[in-house]
């Protein structure tokens, strides 16, 4: 055997026994050659098409049935095998395994499967380290009925394939790891290359939480951390539990009797009430002590928010005065430097074109105004001329007016529009031919326009 | 072998064979399917022998409420001296069986010696514990060695409608009456029938479901009545002979007589 499937229940330490193995010689698996995929990630796959809960989910053994997968998924393993072709004692650990313990053990018959277990009694004190899932409510029993479920069938796999597989303590084996290794290596095809029994150095969440709170207070964390864990509390607590539902320990019993290196510690505990209640009593001290430790902290940190909201206040008037006033400097140097320019629109009127074109429609009107319009332009012509030589040269350009977009306005009125029409074409003879038919068709599209116009605003209205 | 499960094969009985009375020896902690169906009952009698001092004072808290069920604490023994208990780790293997013997489907079990501590109870003779109870026809014997175990109820047995006996499921008959063979062997002979086998978690032992064979029963009761008959006719025939010897022995007395008076007169 070559192939090393560690499994066990979610709360057994799955994952510091897989790194004291991998810390031991068994090496990590290729992933498949084709997907890219780790036997994690196919189980997953085969679990969740198979449409089968997490394994911290169900809570009775008749809810880990055994998946069948198709033949369509046993092509996914055969690429996983061949992409491991040149892996020599590699393994992983999956609690996901537990619906798949009978289709690996067929598909690849030589691979051994290390079964691991722990008591009831640290899955209710690791209850709060284990992720929970869906709606599930996380209780105590549920946890137990969890671990009950998951161990039974683990049981079940172990006593029908004992040539296949090794029970194990998980906390036995972390703790002496030397007869486990020894096990493993006289059922494997060619033993693992290491030997580093050191435990791994990594902390459960639960231990990371305690240490955590245990850092803030300043007296130091030796005592303080066995006080804050209260684990002769947590013992009576479990113990207590654990002896209204003696299911959970006769499974643990029928584990231990069936593994071939029990655990030495299985016998239920006194209930020690005065322990219990010295623990509870020592916890709470270390509780008041951080919760006092940490309402000073938070007042401490309170102060300095209102410091910081003052400096930050008093920095803001400043910033705004600062930028008041440079605004008004400013808005004095753009003064100073180019006043404001109005009149656009008069510079177009006093324009020749519009003067023309104003002219012509106005004395259009009348059959007395349209007899005497070559006079009337020609005295428009004569008057621009008088005003370029007095005020249009010292003038700025219209671009730089303030109101540059009256002007605009009025080069579209139909004045301007008629009178630069006039101006263009009245430099030739061709041009003054052209000129009448131009206007007239400056006049459709300036009605066409207008009507266009007209009827867009219309149809803005409600 | 029929794959049912063993409660659907113990429902179809309670149908033909009603429960009047259930002896269920040695129901641990009463988690177990067996403990399970056996104390769902209210008004038949239940009656619940439990050698683990802890699981039979769990046994009496949980059935507090139901008077139809009684709980003893007693290590129930075979008619001879030569049994004793062994306690082990895995307490539900707690037995009259040595570390030996329980090797053999535990490898790895291992011995306690709570047994020691004083804590267990004096043993009792299974006979003399099932004459106080005639009304019981269901009989339960959830320990090893259940061969034994039945034996020593000698003319008991009898009066059972079903036996359900925990035993090894593989081996030949075995001195110990550990095998499935051997209890069947001795059923059997009372007229039993074995139904069903079904294995527990461990591969290696199995639940076993008797029912009294009734056409069986029949035979075997025509059989002893013939048996009786002939052995009343022995004896009438033994009458018989013996009353001609009296009356020969009284002819001869009176003829003694006879000759006594004659010498005296003469």
């Amino acid at each position: 055997m070559n192939k090393v499937i560690i499994v066990g229940h979610p709360s057994a330490g799955l994952e510091d026994i897989e790194t004291l193995l991998r810390k031991n010689g068994l090496r990590a698996p290729f992933p498949s050659r084709r997907e890219s995929l780790l036997p994690v990630e196919i189980n997953s796959l085969i679990r969740k098409g198979h449409q089968a809960p997490h394994p911290s989910i169900p809570t009775s053994e008749a809810q880990i049935q055994q998946i069948q997968p198709s033949p369509l998924w046993q092509n996914l393993i055969i690429d996983l095998i061949t992409g491991n072709a040149s892996n020599s004692n590699w393994g992983w650990a999956d609690s996901q395994m537990i619906y798949l313990l009978d289709y690996w053990k067929d598909l690849i018959p030589e691979s051994l499967f290390v079964v691991v277990y722990g008591s009831p009694r640290s899955t209710i004190r690791g209850n709060a380290a284990i992720p929970h899932y869906d709606d599930v409510k996380p209780s105590i029993q549920n946890q137990l009925n969890n671990w009950a479920a998951f161990n039974s069938t683990l049981l079940s796999f172990f006593l029908q394939n004992p040539d296949r597989c090794i029970l194990w303590n998980a906390g036995d084996a972390l703790s002496n790891p030397a007869p486990f290794i020894h096990e493993l290596n006289l059922r494997l095809a060619n033993p693992l290359g290491k030997s580093d029994y050191s435990a791994p150095a990594e902390l459960t969440t639960q231990e990371q939480l305690v240490r955590d709170a245990i850092s803030l207070l300043p007296d130091g964390p030796d005592k303080s951390l066995e006080d804050l864990a209260a684990t002769a509390t947590e013992n009576y607590i479990a113990a207590n539990h654990l002896a209204l539902h003696p299911q959970y320990q006769l499974l643990f019993e029928e584990l231990q009797s069936s593994s071939a290196h029990p655990s030495e510690s299985i016998a239920h505990e006194a209930s020690q009430t005065e322990k219990a209640w010295e623990a509870l009593i020592s916890q709470r001290r270390i509780a008041q002590k951080i919760i006092s430790h940490l309402q000073a902290e938070k007042v401490l940190l309170q102060e300095q928010i209102y410091q910081v909201q003052e400096e930050l206040e008093k920095l803001h008037l400043k910033v705004k005065a600062k930028s008041k006033e440079s605004q008004s400097s400013n808005n004095n140097h753009n003064q100073k430097k180019s006043p404001k320019i109005t009149g656009a629109a008069e510079r177009v009127k006093q324009q020749l074109s519009y003067r023309l074109g104003s002219t012509l429609v106005q004395k259009s009107k009348s059959i007395t105004g349209l007899i005497g319009i070559p006079f009337f332009l020609a005295a428009q012509v004569s008057k621009h001329n008088h005003y370029k030589r007095s005020d249009a040269k010292r003038l700025p350009p219209i671009h730089t007016y303030a109101d540059a977009a009256d002007a605009e306005r009025i080069k579209q009125q139909l004045s301007y529009r008629l009178g630069n029409i006039m101006v263009k074409n009245s430099g030739s003879p061709l041009g003054w031919l052209k000129m009448p038919f131009e206007l007239r068709s400056e006049v459709k599209a300036f009605k066409q326009e207008k009507r266009k116009k007209s009827k867009i605003s219309k149809s803005k209205k409600p | 072998m029929s794959t049912a499960p063993l409660t659907t094969w113990l429902e179809c009985l309670r149908a033909i064979s009603s429960v009047k009375g259930i002896l269920h020896l040695g129901p641990g902690y009463g988690v177990g399917e067996l403990s399970k169906w056996s104390t769902k009952f209210t008004t038949a009698s239940v009656h619940l022998i439990e050698a683990n001092p802890k699981a039979s004072s769990h046994l009496e808290r949980i059935f507090e409420q139901k008077k139809n069920i009684q709980v003893a604490n007693k290590v129930v023994m075979p008619l001879e001296e030569s049994w004793k208990f062994h306690t082990y780790d895995n307490s539900s293997e707690s037995c009259l069986l040595n570390l030996d013997v329980v090797h053999q489907y535990w490898p790895y079990i291992k011995q306690t010696n709570e047994s020691l501590d004083q804590t267990y109870p004096e043993g009792i003779f299974f006979q003399e514990y099932i004459k106080n109870y005639p009304g019981i026809n269901w009989l339960i014997v959830d320990c090893l060695p259940a061969a034994t175990l039945i034996r020593s109820m000698g003319s008991y047995i009898d009066q059972m409608d079903v036996v359900i006996a925990r035993t090894l499921i593989k081996g030949e008959s075995d001195a110990l009456g550990c095998t499935v063979a051997s209890t069947t062997q001795l059923l059997q002979k009372h007229s039993f029938r074995l139904v069903h086998i079904q294995a527990e978690r461990n591969p290696a032992i199995g639940i076993a479901l008797y029912v009294k064979d009734l056409h069986a029963t029949e035979t075997l009761l025509k059989k002893r009545l013939g048996n009786l008959e002939s052995h009343n006719q022995e004896l009438a025939a033994r009458l018989s002979k013996q009353a001609e010897l009296i009356s020969y022995a009284e002819q001869q007395l009176e003829e003694i007589k006879d000759l006594i008076v004659e010498r005296d007169l003469g």
